[in-house]
C-alpha cells in the first residue's frame, strides 16, 4: 500500500464534534473500495484508522470522524492547505453486491463508509439505507444520501431524529419486505451483532468492524476480532488486514472473545 | 561511510534491525520497506505450535510510548517455515528468529527445528515477554532458569543464539553474566516494561490482558542504561533497543555499547523510519567524528574518551 502526503482542500463540521476533511487524491478516489480505510499520522506513537467517507469524480476523498481523543482532536484542527500523511487504501472493503436489493445499515461514525458504497452502487443496485445513532447530533451524511436520490430510514436512541429506538426495527421491516437481497453494515460492535443475528444465514451479510489498531497493515496483531477458521475452530482475524469488512459467517458471534 | 557491523558471527550491512513483533514477517510492509536494505529482521516470536495470544484490545497509546498485550500470538514453527520465511529468504534479508516456549523443552524444540534452515541467520531467545503467564518472562526473572534454557537451546542448534533480556529484573548484569556463561552468543536488550493504563471512559483496564508491555521513547533512557550496564558486565555483543526513532538515537545506543540496534514502535507511526535512519547514519556518524559504525561501539565507556 502506498503512503501519501495529501492536501486538505476542504473542511466541514457536519455535526457537533464531527469533522470531515476532503483530501486531493485522484488516484485514491479512483481506486477506493467502499469500506477501505486510511491510517492517518497524528502526533504520538500510533496512527488513526479512519474509513473513507466519499470519493468524488473530481478526485477528492473524504475522511469523516468524531473527535474522541488526542489524535482526532489534532486531526480536527487541520485546516485547508495542511497536508496529511496517509497510508491508504488499507484493508478489504465491501465486495460488489450480487444483483438484487441491497440494504445499507450505518450506525454513528459507521455511516461514512456506507455512503461510499451508495456512491458506487446507487446506479446499479436497488439500494435502501438505514441510519442510526444515539442522538440526532451523531446522524451524519443524511443530505448526501438524499442527493443520490436515497431516503434513509433514521432511528435514534433518544428519538431526537427519526424513529425512537435502534436500527433493528427498520431492519426487521426491510427483511420482512424483501425475500432475498443482501445487507452491508458498519457501526458499533453490538449493532453489528444484532444485524447479523436478524439477517441470519439466509442472505449475504457484510460487516465493517472497528478495533483499536496498531500498525494498520497486518504486522502487529493488535486489532484482532474473534473469527471462525476454515476448520470451524475459532481464530483471530485482523481487522486491518483480513477486514475491516467480514462476511458475518466468518465472525464468532455466539461466544465472548475470551472464550474464542 | 562504513555502516557494517557484526553481532558475533553474524555480519550485518548496517546496524538497524526490525524488532520482533513490530514487523510481522516482512510482506506486511511490502512496498513501504525493502527488507534487503535493513540490517536484519527479527520476526515475530515463534513457538513449536500456534499460540492464540491475548484478548483485545491489545494496544494503547501512552505519553511518548505504547502499551501492548499481544500475548505472543504466532503461527507455530511449521507454518512459519512454509509460509512466512520464504518472503524474507527470497529477498536476501538477514533473519533473526525470535523463539518462545512454555518449557525448556519447547524452546529447544523450536531451536532444533530451525537449525540448518536456509535463510535463518540467528535465534533470539525470548525470555522476556511480559504478556504471557507461561513461557517468556518466567525464564527471564531467575538467572539460573535463564541459564538453563540458554544451555538447552544452545545444545539444540548450531545457529548463533541471542538472549533477549527483560528490564523487569533487579540484577540485569547478573542476568547477563548468567546467560553468557551458559553459552549465549549475544544479548539483546531490552524487551518492554510492564505497565498498565485504565480506559477512564469505560471504567476498565485499557488492555484486554489488563497489563501490557511499554515501548517507545518513554523507555529509551532505561534501555540505554541497560545496554551500558550489560555491555560492561559481559564480553559478548549487545543488540540495543528501546524507543529508537532517529540516527542520533542509534548512535546513543552504539556509544553505550551496542553493536547493533533494533527499531520497533517507530515503524507503526512511520513505516519508513528504519530506512530513513539507515540513510541518515553516515551524516550523523560523520557529524560526531566517526568514520564507521564499528568505531562508535562502546565509545562512551570510561577509558574510551578520545576527544
Amino acid at each position: 500500500m502506498p503512503r501519501y502526503e495529501l492536501e486538505v482542500v476542504e473542511r466541514q463540521e457536519p455535526k457537533p464534534d464531527h469533522v470531515e476533511l476532503l483530501l486531493d487524491a485522484p488516484s485514491l478516489a479512483a481506486a477506493l473500495t467502499p469500506g477501505q480505510f486510511a491510517h492517518v499520522w497524528t502526533p504520538g506513537r500510533l496512527r488513526r484508522p479512519i474509513s473513507f467517507s466519499r470519493a468524488t469524480p473530481d478526485g477528492r476523498v473524504g475522511l469523516l470522524f468524531r473527535v474522541v481523543g488526542s489524535g482526532t482532536r489534532w486531526l480536527a484542527d487541520r485546516r485547508v492547505g495542511d497536508r496529511l500523511d496517509v497510508l491508504a487504501p488499507l484493508g478489504h472493503g465491501f465486495p460488489t453486491p450480487e444483483t438484487g436489493p441491497v440494504l445499507l445499515v450505518g450506525g454513528g461514525v459507521g455511516i461514512p463508509p456506507l455512503f461510499v458504497a451508495a456512491q458506487r452502487w446507487a446506479a446499479t443496485h436497488p439500494l435502501s439505507v438505514i441510519l442510526g445513532a444515539r442522538t440526532a447530533d451523531a446522524v451524519v451524511m443524511v443530505a448526501d444520501f438524499q442527493a443520490l436520490g436515497l431516503e434513509p430510514s433514521i432511528s435514534t436512541d433518544d428519538g431526537s431524529l427519526g424513529e425512537l429506538g435502534r436500527v433493528t426495527s427498520p431492519l426487521t421491516r426491510w427483511l420482512a419486505r424483501n425475500d432475498g437481497g443482501q445487507v452491508l453494515a458498519c457501526g458499533p460492535t453490538p449493532m453489528l451483532a444484532a444485524v447479523a443475528e436478524l439477517v441470519g444465514d439466509g442472505r449475504p451479510c457484510w460487516l465493517a468492524y472497528e478495533q483499536r489498531m496498531g500498525c494498520g497493515v497486518g504486522a502487529c496483531l493488535a486489532c484482532v476480532v474473534p473469527g471462525v477458521g476454515t476448520d470451524g475452530q475459532p481464530e483471530w482475524l485482523r481487522v486491518c488486514h483480513d477486514g475491516p469488512v467480514f462476511s458475518s459467517r466468518r465472525l464468532w458471534w455466539a461466544r465472548r472473545p475470551e472464550e474464542a | 561511510m562504513d555502516l557494517a557491523t557484526r553481532v558475533g558471527a553474524v555480519r550485518l550491512a548496517n546496524p538497524v534491525l526490525a524488532a520482533s513483533g513490530t514487523f510481522g514477517f516482512g510482506p506486511e510492509y511490502d512496498g513501504l520497506v525493502d527488507v534487503a536494505q535493513l540490517g536484519g529482521v527479527a520476526v515475530k516470536g515463534i513457538a513449536p505450535v500456534p499460540w492464540r495470544g491475548n484478548v483485545p484490545p491489545r494496544v494503547w497509546e501512552t505519553p511518548s510510548g505504547l502499551l501492548n498485550s499481544i500475548g505472543l500470538q504466532n503461527p507455530g514453527v511449521e507454518r512459519f517455515l512454509a509460509e512466512d520465511l520464504p518472503y524474507l529468504r527470497d529477498r536476501g534479508a538477514t533473519v533473526v528468529v525470535n523463539i518462545i516456549g512454555r518449557t525448556r523443552a519447547e524452546y529447544a524444540a523450536v531451536a532444533r527445528r530451525l537449525d540448518g534452515e536456509l535463510g535463518v541467520h540467528a535465534l533470539e531467545l525470548n525470555i522476556s515477554c511480559p504478556n504471557v503467564k507461561e513461557g517468556g518472562i518466567q525464564f527471564g526473572h531467575d538467572p539460573a532458569e535463564a541459564a538453563a534454557v540458554t544451555r538447552a537451546v544452545k545444545g539444540a542448534t548450531t545457529l548463533p543464539v541471542w538472549v533477549k533480556l527483560s528490564p523487569n529484573t533487579h540484577d540485569l548484569p547478573g542476568m547477563a553474566q548468567a546467560v553468557a556463561a551458559a553459552g549465549a552468543d549475544a544479548l539483546s536488550a531490552i524487551n518492554t516494561l510492564v505497565g498498565m493504563a485504565i480506559d477512564v471512559e469505560h471504567r476498565r483496564p485499557a488492555l484486554g490482558g489488563v497489563t501490557g508491555g511499554l515501548s517507545g521513547p518513554a523507555i529509551r533512557p532505561i534501555a540505554v542504561r541497560a545496554v551500558w550496564e550489560v555491555s560492561q558486565a559481559v564480553d559478548i555483543p549487545v543488540v540495543g533497543m528501546g524507543g529508537i526513532e532517529t540516527a542520533t538515537d542509534v548512535l546513543e545506543f552504539l556509544l553505550a555499547g551496542a553493536s547493533a540496534v533494533m527499531v520497533g514502535t517507530a515503524t507503526f507511526s512511520q513505516p519508513g523510519a528504519m530506512i530513513r535512519i539507515i540513510q541518515e547514519m553516515p551524516t550523523v556518524l560523520a557529524r560526531y567524528g566517526f568514520d564507521s559504525v564499528r568505531a562508535a561501539i562502546g565509545a562512551a565507556h570510561p577509558g574510551r574518551l578520545t576527544t
